[in-house]
C-alpha cells in the first residue's frame, strides 16, 4: 500500500483554490508596480541595483569635492545626486567659507563599500569605510592656508530612488573606528 | 459551503501574502490590510455566505436555531462592524514634553502621520502632560516610558489624573491614547563671535536608551550635530555611560560634522560652550519628550462583538452536528 495523495485532493484543491484568490487579490491590490516589487522581493536584479548605488556613492562624492574645490560652482549642483535638503546644507557651507574667505578642497583617497542593505525596491542603506584628506585654501590665490588633514571614516548613506535614479536622502558621518550599524 | 471554505482560505493566505510584502514596496500594518477593497470585499461575501447557510430553514430543533440565529446576526454584524472601521478610523501621532498639551483633534498632529476615514469624526480629549518618567522592565532592552496626565473630555465635569504608557493605554469616548515612543527634547543655542543669538530652539531626537544616537542641522548653518545622552553620567573605562535614568549628572555626546569633516567629538556638559569655527554652541536644556499615538476606532468593539456571537452560534451548533 502506498501513499497517496488521493485523500488528501480535496483540501490540496481548496488550499491552491484560496491561494490563487489570494495572490490575484494583493496584485490588483497593487497593481502598478506589482511584478516589479515581486521581482525585486525575490532576489531578482539586486547585483545591477547594488551597481547603480555603488555609482550613485561615486558620482556623490566626485560632484561634492568639485563643488567645494570650486567654491561653490552652482552648475555642480545640476548632476549631484541628492536630496534638496542635502544640497541646501552644502551651500550653507560654502556661503559660510566665502565669508572667512577661505575654501575648503576634500580628497577621496579610498572608499569601501561594507554592506549595502535594501528596505524596498526603492530604498536602501550603504555603509561605507572612506579616507580623505582635506585642507583650507585661500580663495583668490589658492595659497594653502593648512596642513593637509587625513581622516578615516565610517559614512552611511540613506538613499531613494526617485523617478528611476538613485539618489542620496541622508549621509551620516562616523569617526572610521566606529561600527555603524543599518538602522 | 465549498464557496465559504475557499474565501476563508483566500482571506487568511491574502492577509499571509500581504503581511509578507510580496508584492508591494513595504509591508502595510495589519490595519492598511483589513481595510484594503480586496479585504473588505471578500470578508463581506464570506459574512454573506455565512448569514444565508446558517438561516434556519423548515423545522430546525431549538439548540439550533438559536446557534443559527446567533451566527447570521455574528456574521452580519461583523461585516457591519469591519465596514465602520474602514470608514471611521482615526489614528494621529504627537511628540510632546512635559508640561505641555494637546487637543486631540486633526491639526494637532504630525505632519504626514494620520490617518482618517472618509467618515472619521475625531473626539475632543484635553490632554496635560505633568511629567514623563522612564522605568526599567525586565528583559527589556529600551526601558518602558511613561506621562503622567491630565485629561477632560466632552461630558466629564472635572479633570482627571492618570498614567499611561505603550502597555497602559488610556481608553475614553471610543479612543485609545497610549505612548508609543520616547526620546529627549534638546533645547540648544547658537551665538556668532559678537555672542549674539542666531539660533534657539527645541529639538526633538530619538535618544533613548541612553546612548542611542540622533542628530540635528540647524537652519542656518550647514553643520550637523549628532548627539547621544547620558543622564546620569560616570567614566565605564574610558566609555560613556549612565548609572540611571534620572538626570543627576547629565552629560551629552557631541559630533560636529561639515560635509566629511569632523570638527569636533567628544563629551559636553549642560550650559558649556563648545567654540566651532566662531559659532558658540550650548545645550541649554534637555527634556524628557513621548510619542503619543491617538486612535479611534468605533467599527472595532462591533466587529469583535460579531466575531465572539458567531463563534458562540458555531459552538451551539457543534454537539447538534455530532449527533447527526
Amino acid at each position: 500500500m502506498g501513499f497517496t495523495l488521493t485523500k488528501y485532493r480535496p483540501a490540496l484543491l481548496l488550499l491552491a483554490a484560496g491561494l490563487s484568490l489570494a495572490l490575484a487579490a494583493s496584485c490588483l491590490q497593487h497593481r502598478s508596480n506589482c511584478v516589479a516589487n515581486l521581482l525585486f522581493n525575490l532576489g531578482a536584479g539586486r547585483s545591477a541595483e547594488k551597481e547603480l548605488l555603488k555609482k550613485t556613492i561615486k558620482q556623490y562624492n566626485s560632484v561634492t569635492s568639485g563643488f567645494y574645490a570650486s567654491g561653490g560652482y552652482l552648475g555642480e549642483f545640476a548632476i549631484l545626486p541628492a536630496d534638496n535638503l542635502i544640497k541646501r546644507k552644502h551651500y550653507q557651507n560654502i556661503v559660510q567659507l566665502n565669508g572667512q574667505g577661505v575654501v575648503l578642497v576634500f580628497d577621496q583617497d579610498k572608499s569601501v563599500i561594507q554592506k549595502i542593505h535594501f528596505y524596498s525596491r526603492n530604498q536602501a542603506c550603504v555603509i561605507t569605510a572612506e579616507q580623505w584628506a582635506m585642507a583650507f585654501q585661500d580663495t583668490q590665490t589658492r595659497k594653502k592656508l593648512s596642513k593637509v588633514k587625513g581622516t578615516s571614516l565610517a559614512v552611511r548613506y540613506m538613499m531613494r530612488r526617485e523617478q528611476g535614479k538613485w539618489m542620496v536622502s541622508d549621509v551620516e558621518v562616523f569617526p572610521g573606528n566606529e561600527t555603524v550599524k543599518v538602522p | 459551503m465549498l464557496f465559504i471554505k475557499i474565501l476563508s482560505t483566500a482571506l487568511f493566505f491574502y492577509t499571509l501574502v500581504e503581511k509578507a510584502g510580496l508584492f508591494s514596496e513595504q509591508a502595510p500594518s495589519l490595519r492598511a490590510i483589513f481595510h484594503s477593497y480586496p479585504f473588505l470585499g471578500g470578508f463581506s461575501a464570506l459574512a454573506i455566505a455565512c448569514a444565508w447557510q446558517s438561516f434556519p430553514r423548515g423545522r430546525v430543533r431549538k439548540p439550533a436555531i438559536y446557534g443559527r440565529c446567533l451566527l447570521v446576526a455574528g456574521a452580519l454584524l461583523a461585516m457591519t462592524g469591519l465596514w465602520v472601521s474602514y470608514l471611521t478610523y482615526f489614528e494621529g501621532h504627537v511628540l510632546r514634553m512635559d508640561k505641555q498639551d494637546f487637543l486631540t483633534l486633526p491639526g494637532e498632529y504630525t505632519e504626514g502621520t494620520s490617518h482618517q476615514g472618509k467618515l472619521a469624526k475625531p473626539n475632543s480629549i484635553g490632554i496635560y502632560i505633568k511629567e514623563i518618567s522612564f522605568r526599567k522592565i525586565p528583559f527589556m532592552h529600551t526601558p518602558l516610558a511613561q506621562a503622567d496626565i491630565r485629561y477632560i473630555s466632552k461630558g466629564q465635569k472635572a479633570f482627571a489624573d492618570t498614567t499611561i504608557s505603550r502597555i497602559r493605554p488610556l481608553y475614553k469616548d471610543w479612543t485609545m491614547v497610549r505612548v508609543t515612543g520616547s526620546g529627549y527634547s534638546v533645547a540648544y543655542a547658537l551665538n556668532d563671535q559678537t555672542d549674539r543669538e542666531v539660533d534657539r530652539t527645541y529639538v526633538a531626537l530619538k535618544l533613548s536608551p541612553p546612548g542611542e544616537e540622533d542628530y540635528f542641522s540647524p537652519k542656518d548653518f550647514g553643520y550637523y550635530f549628532h548627539i547621544r545622552y547620558y543622564p546620569d553620567y560616570y567614566d565605564a573605562n574610558g566609555q560613556p555611560a549612565t548609572r540611571s535614568l534620572e538626570q543627576k549628572n547629565p552629560m551629552l555626546g557631541v559630533r560636529v560634522v561639515r560635509n566629511k569633516d569632523i570638527l569636533y567629538n567628544g563629551l559636553v556638559s549642560m550650559n558649556n560652550t563648545l567654540d566651532i569655527e566662531g559659532v558658540r554652541f550650548r545645550i541649554k536644556d534637555v527634556r524628557p519628550c513621548v510619542e503619543i499615538t491617538v486612535i479611534r476606532d468605533p467599527g472595532l468593539p462591533v466587529l469583535l462583538a460579531g466575531l465572539l456571537l458567531a463563534m458562540a452560534g458555531v459552538c451551539m451548533l457543534l454537539p447538534a452536528r455530532e449527533k447527526k
